[in-house]
């Protein structure tokens, strides 16, 4: 496993990439506006692999996208080495796309079922002229494909074929194919068995480690999260409620936001999963509409500790602790 | 529809008291019997399942001995990946394997001691609702689009039990209540699309268990549901048991949700039961290379990050030419020349923890001793 960060990467990096203050609305009608992202700042570094994590509709599949440049934001910057990605165009354009390279939940349905394996790997390749020549083409596809533990034998066949794990792979190969410095991973493995996970959540760590790659790794899995990422990102209601150092969040979790949500995780120990049961912080309720958003902390509707302050004033995300930030009242 | 009502509430003859504020307490009078019934015979007794499904690329023997009982208001766990049966045993228990599915001659399922394929359509719909319910993973597919959410529930209250409409509704936002749903009356008037997926998992046990079933299936009812919202329906699903007294069996591929629910455990693998037992035995010492792999597989959220994940390599077993020996010896660390060729038979180990596999044979050379001290792990690499 790569070094762990503390807090917000090595001292003088340049981060891969930065997104400021970014937020994503939806005009729903009525004079209605969804506000799916609402002022999300992080930043990646090289080689390192950043966890998203919050409830469904918390935002950070449409962070994913924000961050890729698939959707226009409505207000703040996405910095890729440097540059605002809205203002890229034509080469620029091309050499990002190269480089930010994403995978998708569903391996059932993000892969063209008319196209073999060896084609859709080198999709890629061909877009951007990889390759010079058949020859070498053939070779990159057997590459990359031998990466994520494929055969050579398999690259003539469909995604029909294959199970779910190996269909993951095969999205992994796609994006890895044309060498990017950046994956960003929507729920790689929610769709997938136990066993099959952990050889592709080992598969991702071997890949992280061998060519520096940065990841953002999108998952509701807390547990597996934890295994991946060397800083975690929690959202809430379209906003990061807390981030820090993966160790630094799990062992200290600040936020009753984070805290509940790991509080709500099953131990597979029967003894240990009654002890949960009986104590702990549990979450009622569910999450709220992000169309109508209270007017102070977006979690205090359904937060134990919620004062009235919390209700009337939304907190600031701040500094707690060296590279760890929370967004809530209660933290001193 | 009243014929239908009258007809299998007469077969249902004394046994039920329809009142509104009768439900919890006819429910508990009759829970109060049940100990001596369960010591009789458990509630619910599977026997050599076997299930096959005529497709176009050849018959998938999707169960193929699946063997497991459940005591009157116990709780039982069917666990393993996709694939492996559990929910084509979850359909047959509940008689709702359909064409091109068939369960094959020799196949018992024996319901309080009766079996189940003797039932005509008449005790088919008694034993749906009153006998046992199955709550599944879409709520939004097993609900009717069409029809109100208290309707639906209302509906199997009227049609087994003789109660007026008006009656029905009355219990039905009840239940909604009971589930947790806030402002019961108001849910009831809407569609399920107008309910978040958490409470129309809700709704869907509301009405699994209006007509107070004895058994209570749960087909994977958590796995689309965010983390806080599964531990609140995991939460009511053990209400339910507990109070009711109704017993449970939950089909899952999640560790951590079997640990929550469930007294007794089955694993399956490639349509087969390879080890069952009470869930605190299993886990703490699992007999059987597969369940142990399973164990292991999962993240533990109080360890540290750091280490590789212990992953079992390979895929499990095409079902349409399964194995003919252990349908785990392909990816089994601890496979021996005998598990490729024959099926194992079942060790005892105490307390019903069984397991099928080779390693526990008398005749089994020295590795057995690891994993008779319950040691052994999957590999720890990719495939």
């Amino acid at each position: 496993m790569a070094t762990t960060r503390e807090g917000a990467g090595p001292v003088g990096a340049e981060p891969l990439l930065v997104a400021e203050d970014i937020r994503k609305h939806y005009d729903v009608g009525a004079h209605q506006v969804l506000k799916a992202v609402d002022g999300v700042s992080f930043e990646i570094y090289r080689g390192e692999s950043v966890g998203l994590a919050g409830e469904s509709g918390c935002g950070k599949s449409t962070c994913a996208r924000c961050v890729l440049g698939l959707t226009q934001l409505t207000d703040g910057v996405v910095r890729f080495k440097g540059e605002d990605i809205a203002g890229l165009r034509g080469a620029d354009l091309m050499a990002f796309r190269k480089d930010a390279q994403m995978v998708f939940q569903d391996p059932y349905a993000s892969l063209d079922p008319r196209m073999t394996v060896a084609d859709i790997v080198a999709e890629g390749i061909d877009v951007h002229g990889l390759a010079k020549g058949r020859a070498e083409r053939t070779e990159l596809i057997y590459r990359y494909l031998r990466m994520v533990g494929l055969t050579e034998e398999q690259a003539g066949r469909f995604p029909h074929e294959f199970s779910g794990g190996q269909r993951q792979r095969v999205g992994i190969a796609r994006a890895m194919a044309v060498d990017p410095s950046l994956l960003v991973l929507d729920e790689p493995i929610s769709a997938l068995d136990v066993s099959i996970q952990a050889q592709i959540v080992n598969l991702l760590e071997d890949l992280r480690d061998e060519r520096e790659l940065s990841m953002l790794f999108i998952s509701h899995d807390l547990s597996m999260l934890r295994y991946i990422s060397d800083r975690v990102i929690v959202m809430y209601l379209g906003v990061v409620v807390e981030s820090a150092a993966t160790e630094e969040l799990y062992e200290h979790a600040a936020h009753p936001y984070t805290q509940a949500l790991l509080a709500s995780v099953p131990i597979p120990d029967p003894a240990a999963e009654r002890a949960r049961v009986a104590g702990g912080t549990k979450l009622t309720g569910e999450v709220a509409s992000p169309i109508d958003l209270p007017r102070g902390c977006r979690f205090a509707g359904r937060c134990p500790r919620a004062t009235e302050r919390c209700r009337t004033e939304e907190p600031a995300l701040r500094e707690i602790a060296p590279g760890h930030l929370a967004a809530c009242h209660l933290v001193s | 529809m009243a014929d239908i009502a009258n007809a299998s509430e007469r077969a249902a003859a004394g046994h039920r008291q329809p009142a509104v504020d009768a439900t919890r307490a006819s429910a508990q009078q009759r829970w109060a019997a049940a100990p001596d019934r369960a010591s009789a015979q458990p509630l619910l007794e599977v026997e050599d399942l076997r299930v096959d499904f005529s497709t176009y690329a050849g018959v998938v023997h999707a169960v193929r001995g699946a063997s497991f009982s459940l005591a009157a208001g116990g709780s039982l766990a069917i666990v393993g990946e996709s694939g492996c049966g559990k929910s084509v045993t979850a359909k047959a228990v509940m008689g709702l394997v359909k064409e091109p599915g068939q369960i094959e001659a020799g196949s018992r399922i024996l319901f309080d001691g009766e079996d189940t394929s003797g039932f005509d359509a008449k005790r088919w719909q008694r034993y749906h609702g009153s006998d046992a319910a199955i709550v599944f993973q879409e709520a939004l597919s097993a609900l009717d689009p069409t029809m109100r959410v208290g309707k639906q529930i209302a509906e199997p209250i009227w049609v087994h039990e003789k109660v007026s409409k008006k009656e029905a509704l009355a219990r039905a936002i009840e239940l909604l209540r009971e589930v947790g749903i806030p402002e019961p009356e108001k849910r009831a008037r809407q569609f399920p699309h107008e309910l978040s997926g958490g409470m129309r998992q809700r709704a869907m046990i509301a009405s699994a268990i209006a007509c107070e079933p004895r058994l209570l299936v749960c087909d994977e009812p958590t796995t689309a549901l965010d983390v806080s919202i599964q531990d609140q329906i995991l939460e009511m699903i053990r209400r339910i048991r507990d109070e009711r007294g109704t017993a449970v069996i939950m089909i899952t591929h999640d560790m951590g949700v079997v640990a929550d629910i469930a007294q007794d455990i089955a694993v399956m693998y490639a349509g087969l039961v390879v080890e069952r037992g009470r869930t605190a035995d299993v886990f703490e010492r699992p007999r059987h290379p597969y369940t142990a792999a399973l164990l292991a597989a999962m993240p533990e959220m109080g360890s540290a990050s750091g280490g590789r994940l212990r992953s079992i390599p390979g895929a499990p077993p095409d079902l349409i030419n399964p194995p003919k020996g252990c349908p785990f010896a392909a990816r089994c660390a601890h496979a021996m020349p005998v598990c490729a060729a024959y099926r194992p038979a079942w060790t005892d180990f105490g307390d019903g923890h069984e397991a099928a596999c080779w390693l526990h044979d008398p005749r089994a050379p020295q590795e057995a001793a690891t994993i008779q001290e319950g040691e052994v792990h999957g590999d720890g690499d990719n495939a």
